[in-house]
């Protein structure tokens, strides 16, 4: 049996993951959400980027436990991120730190050949390498964390054209208003 | 102290905030809108307005729909649900309904109101009767206006299972990023789940 490849996405009310500016700021994010994140994250057998999100994270996850100062979720998480698996999908990406993997070519082929591994569940991370999981149909869990703010425009969760009828497998509610919809894929997606 | 009206807005939403697919089809909705689950909750929701705003179009829509659903039961007889799907007919024919439009100018219905006027004080108006509360189904763009102009007072959204990709937005481009406060969520059989929101 295949390990999953599961996509999370803090989306607003109308079903964006960026505001217009690309900025994430506006996400509605407590301690019991950042534990959250962090249990679901450790739980995983490894992470899937593509190379912008991990150059983005290398900047500053790998030593964010070194600050004292820093909420013992941040401390957290910066040990599960630096320990865990990664396969970054890059073709211009000659080195990676942090338990990196690089794959260059065949995207579909090896994400495939990684889900019949043995082992947890797979993190699918960054718009652009969700897209090709999503048109190919790898991704077998949406995770959509609902916050409580419209924002009218921005860069939409899914990219336009997909039609994605879903199931809804499990719903959370947290104090800080976010409400965690999973929903697994249903057979047919509708690329127009 | 005057105890105003509460105006909600009640819509049917992929889960990416569209309200009508790229074909302005909404058919992706209409599995959800025959479950006997979800008719039951929204048969009750009937009973407990004091009326309904709609915009021009959606009021056409109803009308060349419910009236003769009405007036009709026995042709709702293959309908999944018929005493449900009649329940909603009797609700809609016998509840007040406030159309906004400048250019209707004939009802043709029962219980209509054509509000022409202003529409922030023709609102303002209806929520300070006494009375109910207020219900309003669409469309977006009147929708918008009243959001834009602070009059909706919470936000029942039914979010289906799917994502749409295109289409009608509920949440007009013009409005700026806006906190709201989650009240309720109510999971339904059918995989579409209640999300209640009211502005802070």
């Amino acid at each position: 049996m295949n390990r999953r490849l599961i996509y999370a996405m803090m989306a607003s009310l109308d079903g964006f993951i960026g505001d217009k500016n690309g900025s994430t700021e506006w996400a509605v994010v407590d301690d019991e959400l950042h534990r959250h994140f962090n249990e679901e994250d450790a739980a995983k057998g490894a992470y899937l980027f593509g190379r912008r999100l991990f150059e983005d994270m290398c900047t500053y996850w790998p030593t964010a436990d070194e600050d004292p100062e820093a909420p013992g979720y941040i401390r957290e998480f910066a040990e599960i991120w630096r320990n865990k698996p990664k396969y970054v999908f890059s073709k211009t990406l000659q080195k990676a730190d942090y338990n990196a993997t690089i794959i260059s070519n065949n995207v579909v082929e090896e994400i495939r050949k990684l889900k019949s591994q043995p082992g947890e569940d797979l993190s699918l991370s960054g718009s652009a390498l969700a897209e090709t999981c999503i048109k190919h149909g790898m991704v077998d869990e949406y995770l959509i964390y609902v916050n409580p703010v419209v924002l009218g425009s921005g860069r939409p969760m899914i990219p336009e054209g997909i039609n994605l009828p879903l199931k809804l497998t499990d719903t959370r509610k947290f104090s800080c208003g976010v409400v965690r919809l999973q929903y697994s894929k249903l057979k047919k997606t509708i690329i127009r | 102290m005057n105890h105003m009206r509460k105006l909600f807005l009640h819509m049917m939403v992929s889960l990416d905030g569209y309200i009508e697919d790229a074909n302005k089809e909404i058919d992706w909705s209409r599995e959800l809108g025959m479950d006997e689950e979800f008719e039951d909750y929204s048969n009750e929701m009937l009973r407990s307005i004091g009326g309904m705003v709609l915009g021009r179009k959606i009021y056409e829509l109803y009308l060349g729909y419910w009236p003769k659903a009405f007036d009709n039961p026995a042709g709702a007889a293959d309908h999944s649900n018929p005493e449900r799907h009649l329940e909603a007919a009797r609700l809609l024919h016998k509840k007040p309904k406030y159309v906004v439009s400048n250019t209707l100018k004939e009802a043709k219905w029962n219980q209509v109101q054509i509000l022409s006027g202003d529409l922030e004080i023709e609102i303002k108006k209806l929520k300070d009767q006494p009375g109910k509360d207020l219900v309003i189904f669409g469309g977006a763009s009147l929708a918008c206006s009243l959001m834009e102009m602070n009059l909706i007072d919470e936000y029942r959204l039914i979010v289906n299972p799917v994502i749409l990709g295109g289409g009608t937005p509920l949440f007009c481009n013009e409005l700026s990023e806006t906190k709201l406060i989650l009240s309720k969520t109510r999971k339904f059989k059918s995989g579409a789940i209640l999300l209640v929101y009211n502005p802070l």
